[in-house]
């Protein structure tokens, strides 16, 4: 159990170091000298050179990867070549917005994908189960974006009862999360579709196993046999989806917040991308990959947690 | 009064007869055992007591349990019934179980849920000392071994004393000193508690010594029902007569003319990485085969025994060349085994029919699939119409595909695969194992033909003993990654000389001597 754990960690530090490495060579080799950038095309050679020293892009790449590095450790992400702010600061406040964002959806994707794959398994080739199975094919192939502009059509413009899009802030956490729930439904429900297709599978799989004639065998009705034995087992490929999700939820939630303006973090990545403000773009994939390597490691503690067999 | 009383029990699935009017007694105390070939409907008619027919059967008839007809119970009634009155045991050990929650929690759910109010931790742990487990309840099943388990399924089955207990085919998949103490644990749950238990299984000798009554099944009809002295004195059926000379059945073997080594095997050493107890622990090394070295001659028969754990499928491995080996030498006519020009001359046949060959190709391209190693013959058509030929087949079965054929015949395909390059040794890794009694003797009647005529030379891997001996010049005992005894087939059955070869022998379960010709 502990040489499990230990093992993750190792494997959690070494891809952190690896990733951290390749997202900045992938952005030294990306072309586009950002001081130029910033400078436009007018801009005098030796302007560019002191911009280039202030930036810290004179120096060498070893030394700048040294920097980088030990400055997020310590919780500097340096300054934005384009807003001259505090990345972190930037960083923080889009996060404000993103996390909340991706939680909602993903609770909001768990509650409809629990009920309906259980159902759908436990009625299997019955109308339940064909009625789930149609919804969720069409929750997987709508585009999220096309189905968030209708929602918006609907319960912005035409019912009035959320805001199409904006973000008020964290002071009135009421507002904020009503503001949120247009986009984080959007987001779910693809998810949920996914989600709900996985448990069915894997819990009919689950139903299909000598245990369960077991349990039938004990007196337990199929529901209870169903309740008490399938779904825990039927539950580890269900939770690499779900942790699947929510790195994507995260990060992949740009174009969603493009139709309810949400100032998140896929917005700020592709801002900062357009304008050469590769210090920003570095740092925010860094964090996301974080994101992503931590949620796997929960990924992993959570099998453990769910299957005894792993424990050693 | 009998506990259970099925009358004129009939069940179709889809319109296809399973059942054709099964009719049963079993009175309190009584073992009757159910015995037949797969398919003969002795699963079903389990199942159909228990209430747990598939969805698509229709049962009629009446299965009388204390007064009660079972097929007319409603589902909610069957559940408080299954458990309670009724105790079953399955097959596979090793998929029995939920491998999420611990023995003691699996115990203790079927007694909570038919007496709500009882100490359920405490019976659970009367249920598992009763069936001799004297173990924490706090273990999960992976950390038992295959008869441990069982004996934690057969105490869910008993926990309720059941009037009537089931078991399907429970010790087909243990070995045999674990087959004998859970034979002989269920006879002394029976003879003490008073139950009434129906023994399903397709191995006469299993039950010859255990059984009061035996029912002989074939295809949906009991054919011949009497208690076991008689039904082995008589065999009025002549279906019974075949099973039974099927079951000791002897394959008549060429005899074997000592000849030089073809397959060399010298100090072989195969061990594995264990994992680590802590992360700075030094990693541990299990040992499955430890200095193992035995010849093979041209044209010897030799078999491999032993208990599962033993280390044999691990030496199997290493004897096609599959795993490199950590320490001796294999060598095949003086080339080591992981050499390809080695491989083409060793071909292998696995226990499961069903599940050793690609569904989607044809009978012709499945066996012409060695040919890889050797290049493909000038003419394909006559080695393919040979080689289907030799093993019983015809040569126009090479159009179909692998669905048509029956477990028998695809284990012949098998064997037509392995001969089809004419390799110079064939490993037969548990290659009966898996065919009902008649089958295996057609197919060990065939392996000598076959020895006969090309003059075969093969490793004939297996747990059961009783096949070994009717198809082996020579046999190995293996025992925790070591070879025990190693002599002439018919010396090491009659006269062991290693304590745990006679251990073997002795709980292998024997059939009455044959009953004079009626």
């Amino acid at each position: 159990m502990l040489a499990y754990l230990f093992r993750r960690l190792m494997s959690l530090i070494l891809s952190l170091a690896v990733a951290s490495l390749v997202i900045f060579l992938v952005v030294e080799v990306a072309p586009g000298d950002p001081a130029s950038y910033m400078l436009g095309i007018n801009a005098q050679p030796d302007t560019l050179a002191a911009l280039r020293a202030e930036l810290g892009l004179d120096l060498p790449p070893v030394q700048r990867y040294v920097a980088w590095v030990t400055g997020m450790l310590s919780g500097d992400f340096g300054t934005s070549y384009t807003y001259r702010t505090e990345v972190a600061g930037m960083i923080a406040q889009r996060l404000w917005v993103s996390l909340p964002l991706a939680l909602y959806a993903l609770v909001l994707s768990t509650l409809i994908a629990f009920p309906a794959g259980i159902l759908a398994a436990a009625r299997r080739g019955r109308a339940a189960d064909v009625t789930v199975m149609a919804g969720t094919q069409l929750g997987v192939a709508i585009p999220n974006f096309w189905f968030a502009m209708l929602l918006v059509l609907l319960f912005a413009i035409k019912l009035r009862w959320m805001p199409s899009g904006g973000f008020p802030g964290w002071d009135d956490p009421a507002k904020a999360l009503i503001s949120l729930t247009l986009p984080a439904v959007a987001l779910a429900l693809p998810q949920a579709a996914i989600l709900a297709r996985i448990l069915r599978s894997s819990l009919i799989d689950a139903l299909g196993e000598d245990y369960i004639r077991t349990a039938r065998a004990k007196g337990l009705t199929r529901w209870q046999a169903l309740r008490r034995h399938g779904l825990r087992n039927a539950l580890i490929p269900v939770l690499t989806i779900l942790g699947l999700q929510f790195s994507f939820l995260l990060a992949g939630a740009i174009i969603i917040e493009q139709v309810f303006y949400l100032p998140g973090l896929g917005r700020l990545i592709f801002q900062s991308i357009s304008q050469r403000d590769l210090i920003v773009v570095e740092s925010v994939v860094m964090l996301l990959v974080f994101a992503v390597i931590v949620v796997n490691f929960l990924t992993d503690l959570a099998y453990v947690a769910v299957d005894p067999r792993l424990r050693r | 009064m009998s506990v259970v009383s099925i009358t004129d029990l009939r069940v179709e699935i889809h319109g296809k007869p399973i059942l054709n009017g099964v009719s049963l007694d079993i009175a309190p105390g009584e073992i009757l055992a159910l015995t037949g070939e797969s398919g003969s409907g002795k699963s079903m008619t389990a199942l159909a007591v228990m209430g747990l027919l598939p969805h698509a059967a229709k049962a009629s008839g009446r299965i009388d349990l204390g007064g009660r007809d079972l097929l007319t119970t409603p589902e909610g009634d069957l559940c408080a019934i299954r458990g309670r009155d009724i105790g079953m045991i399955f097959q596979e050990p090793m998929t029995a179980l939920n491998p999420l929650q611990t023995i003691g929690a699996q115990v203790s759910e079927v007694i909570r849920l038919h007496d709500p109010r009882a100490d359920a931790t405490k019976r659970a742990r009367e249920a598992l000392d009763k069936v001799g487990l004297d173990l924490p309840l706090s273990r999960h099943p992976h950390e038992l071994s295959g008869g441990q388990r069982q004996r934690v399924v057969i105490a869910m089955a008993i926990a309720c004393r059941p009037k009537l207990l089931i078991a399907d085919e429970p010790t087909t998949a243990l070995d045999v000193t674990t087959q004998a103490q859970i034979i002989e644990l269920l006879r002394d749950l029976v003879r003490s508690e008073g139950m009434a238990l129906m023994m399903i299984t397709h191995d006469l000798a299993v039950v010859a010594d255990m059984a009061d009554r035996i029912a002989v099944m074939r295809a949906g009809d009991v054919v011949e029902s009497a208690p076991t002295a008689q039904l082995f004195a008589r065999m009025q059926h002549p279906y019974t007569r075949q099973l039974f000379e099927a079951s000791r059945h002897r394959a008549d073997l060429p005899p074997y003319t000592p000849a030089p080594p073809l397959l060399q095997v010298r100090d072989v050493r195969r061990s594995y990485p264990l994992p680590r107890a802590h992360p700075f622990a030094r990693r541990g090394q299990f040992t499955a085969v430890d200095g193992v070295s035995f010849d093979i001659g041209t044209g010897e028969r030799l078999g491999l025994v032993g208990e599962s754990g033993c280390g044999k499928s691990t030496l199997t491995r290493a004897i096609l060349g599959l795993d490199p080996v950590q320490g001796g030498q294999i060598t095949l006519d003086g080339v080591p085994v992981t050499d390809p020009a080695a491989r083409r001359n060793m071909q292998v046949v696995f226990q499961d029919p069903y599940s050793s060959f690609n569904p989607r190709h044809r009978v012709a391209r499945l066996i012409t699939e060695p040919f890889h190693l050797t290049g493909a013959p000038t003419d394909p058509q006559k080695a393919i119409a040979e080689a289907l030929t030799a093993v019983g087949l015809h040569p126009d079965d090479q159009h179909k595909h692998i669905h048509a054929f029956s477990g028998g015949q695809r284990q012949r395909l098998a064997i037509a695969r392995a001969l089809i390059i004419r390799p110079k040794l064939i490993v037969f890794d548990e290659a009966v194992s898996a065919l009902d009694v008649r089958v295996r003797a057609q197919i060990l009647d065939l392996m000598a033909d076959l020895s006969r005529a090309y003059g075969l030379t093969y490793l004939f891997i297996s747990h059961d003993l009783s096949v070994v001996r009717s198809i082996t010049d020579r046999v190995l005992v293996m025992q925790s990654g070591k070879i025990v005894e190693d002599g002439p087939t018919e010396q090491v059955f009659d006269a062991p000389s290693h304590p745990y070869t006679q251990r073997l022998l002795a709980a292998a379960p024997h059939l009455p001597e044959a009953p004079d010709a009626a």
